[in-house]
């Protein structure tokens, strides 16, 4: 019945488009509430139930970029996100894991992650997961931004893939090799497009505009190996290379080629003390059609050039007692379609959870620049993060 | 030449066949522990969390779904104080693992009798899980593992029903010997840090008066360490128990206010110098906790 209400609000028939936003997003939430109180009054169902969380990231926010379009120097406040999950086993051998994002209170709704993974039972122990999921290419990608201190994707996965890095409807299979005391995971994927934004810049002004937009692009090819190593009890690393190609310009064939190496090292004692330490590097290689042969729209033959950029990405992170924590940040990236363009950025950041890590607290202070802007600017971001549901165990 | 190469492969994996130890990964030293009681030599046996670690936050390690991946059989401590265990389990890829849940049969204590939710702290729904540290709930472990071993090796069965008469001997006789030792506890109060020790002190007799954790998982404030300084005062409590894994601050404080002693309980097996199997463990305790009736 919820879900024909759901199909009821996707009509325009009866609300406006932002009242049926607003009367689906006040449904989830419910239907979220409902699941999860179910197993006072039918504890039979409770094993069948998935575990519902969902994760608050409030922002308070100022900067002094004078060429924004909201004003410089005015304090905004924003629900950046909620997230809704619900993970759970299908049957013995599988799960699924769904995380909803809404973005802001006017939206939109989408869908950050919804795939099966089936964990055990296939040949050579292999793992598969189907569905749309945030690709390993590199460790950071991966992870959902409210996991990070330093709160926003890193501008080089923002730069090749958009603001939800690499995220795509694909079909990933995994195996893992221990050698010793280490895990070496051998991952590949075929992907729908491999999240990279698809350009058709050709020839618009002789009316091919929807023609272009039909050409469906490529499966795309990812895969990665990782290593994890511990370098005794208490301290441990893991690297790895991942290696993405795919089209970029479905129109014209034209390839995209990205590689990533990934590196993580962590010490954790105890539950009081940890330091952390990531970097990532993301090369790009692909052939683009230059500016000036599409402002010549005369020309039938486009000009192309080959673009080599580079971006990188480091941080450490000290959590200094049980609820405290503080680090920084070095963020850069040259334009996945030029290397003429560049963004860069760095910043200092700090943490503290309420009680524990169901409430938490978190202050950026991080300078921007770009060869977009003719002055750097700087932002600070306070953030109220708070998440209910089930506890979740941590993953290195 | 052939005949040479046809023995040189065959020879290995006969007797790896022939010695083939079963694997056993515990989530906590303790379950390993009673499992190398019962197994001895037929096993090799492997835990997760460390002696020393908290075991409600274990941050889960692909070396851990190595360790797993190689498993016949896994123990788990149950109760969701490990429920980081199917994070490892799923991640190891392992179709054949036997998966053995160590609280079964266990009657649990501290069962919410109203719905639980995270206002409580860090409350277990199905119960306290730290059952281990009644040593007679230790038989109803070692029940569990003996059923997992004859599951994964059936053909060693005998050896593992001896192994398991053999504990459950000694563990009678120790039990016998600790109850003795701890008749001078009964009654005696104490405070701890978390609420890791009500089946100790139902089995020994021990009175917990109170946590210097407010609610569970929490962190001591400011004011619940002044409420508890004034218990402490006004019950002439003269022991604070602290887990290895949490820091000593706030006990010392505690400590300092009220003259009681800080005492360093590990409720795990390896957690402390001589702790190396399940009965070294309620030794030490016992022991340790002998600075109440000097007192």
């Amino acid at each position: 019945m919820a879900l024909s209400f759901v199909f009821a609000f996707n009509s325009t028939l009866f609300f406006s488009k932002e009242e049926a936003l607003t009367m689906k997003i006040i449904l989830y939430i419910g239907m979220g509430f409902v699941l999860a109180s179910v197993p006072q009054f039918a504890r039979g169902q409770t094993m069948v139930n998935p575990d519902i969380s969902f994760i608050g990231d409030v922002r308070l926010s100022i900067h002094n970029d004078t060429s924004a379009s909201d004003e410089a120097e005015k304090p905004i406040l924003e629900f950046h996100e909620l997230e809704i999950g619900a993970t759970g086993y299908l049957n013995p051998f599988a799960r699924a894991d769904i995380f909803l994002g809404i973005h802001s209170v006017e939206g939109p709704m989408e869908i950050e992650e919804a795939y099966m993974t089936l964990l055990r039972g296939l040949p050579l122990g292999l793992q598969m997961k189907v569905g749309q999921y945030l690709a390993d290419f590199g460790k950071l990608n991966t992870q959902h931004s409210h996991q990070w201190s330093w709160m926003e994707r890193p501008l080089m996965l923002r730069e090749a893939f958009g603001d939800d890095g690499l995220k795509d409807v694909g079909v990933n299979l995994s195996y893992l090799v221990p050698i010793g005391t280490s895990a070496w995971t051998i991952s590949a994927h075929a992907l729908k497009t491999g999240g990279l934004p698809i350009h058709h810049h050709h020839h618009e002004e002789d009316g091919d505009e929807n023609e272009a937009e039909t050409v469906r692009s490529d499966i795309a090819v990812l895969s990665r190996v990782s290593a994890f190593v511990p370098l005794g009890e208490t301290t441990f690393l893991e690297t790895g290379a991942s290696w993405l190609r795919g089209e970029h310009e479905p129109a014209e064939n034209r390839y995209a080629t990205l590689a990533n190496l990934d590196f993580k090292l962590k010490w954790r004692p105890d539950i009081y003390r940890s330091l952390s330490f990531v970097a990532e590097f993301l090369g790009n290689s692909r052939t683009v059609c230059t500016e000036g042969s599409s402002e010549d729209t005369t020309s039938l033959q486009d000009e192309t050039s080959d673009v080599r950029s580079f971006g990188a990405f480091t941080a450490v992170d000290y959590q200094f007692r049980r609820r405290w924590n503080a680090g920084a940040f070095y963020d850069y990236t040259q334009g996945a379609k030029t290397e003429e363009t560049y963004q860069t950025g760095y910043g200092v950041f700090a943490g503290f959870a309420l009680a524990e890590e169901t409430s938490r607290f978190g202050l950026l202070v991080r300078r921007h620049e770009s060869s977009a802007m003719a002055d750097p600017f700087y932002s600070a971001t306070l953030q109220f993060l708070w998440s209910l549901g089930p506890h979740k165990p941590h993953s290195f | 030449m052939k005949r040479l190469f046809a023995y040189l492969l065959v020879i290995p994996i006969l007797s790896t066949l022939a010695f083939a130890k079963v694997r056993i990964v515990a989530s906590t030293a303790d379950l390993a522990s009673v499992a190398k009681e019962i197994a001895g030599p037929l096993a090799e046996v492997d835990n997760i969390c460390r002696s020393t670690a908290d075991p409600h936050s274990v941050e889960v390690l692909p070396s851990y779904m190595v360790k797993v991946a190689r498993a016949d059989l896994y123990l788990k401590v149950g109760l969701e104080l490990d429920f980081w265990a199917e994070l490892i389990i799923d991640g190891s890829r392992n179709a054949k693992l036997v998966v053995v849940d160590c609280s079964q049969g266990i009657v649990p204590l501290e069962i919410p009798t109203e719905k639980v939710n995270a206002s409580m702290g860090d409350i277990h729904p199905q119960g306290n899980p730290h059952y281990w540290l009644d040593p007679n709930n230790g038989l109803v472990i070692a029940k569990n593992i003996l059923g997992g071993l004859i599951q994964v090796d059936p053909s060693n069965g005998e050896t593992y029903q001896e192994g398991f008469r053999r504990f459950q001997t000694e563990l009678s006789s120790k039990i016998a010997e600790w109850n003795g030792a701890a008749q001078t506890l009964k009654g005696k109060e104490i405070v701890t840090f978390h609420n890791s020790w009500p089946y100790f002190a139902r089995a020994f007799g021990v009175k917990i008066a109170g946590f210097v954790e407010p609610k569970p998982g929490i962190e001591p404030t400011p004011s619940h360490t002044a409420e508890l300084i004034e218990l402490i005062k006004a019950r002439t409590i003269s022991v604070i128990a602290r887990e290895p894994y949490f820091s000593g601050k706030i006990p010392g404080i505690i400590a300092a206010a009220t003259g009681a002693k800080v005492v360093v309980l590990p409720p795990s097996v390896g957690g402390a110098a001589g702790i190396a199997s399940y009965f070294d463990l309620f030794d030490h305790l016992i022991e340790a906790l002998q600075i109440l009736e000097a007192k």
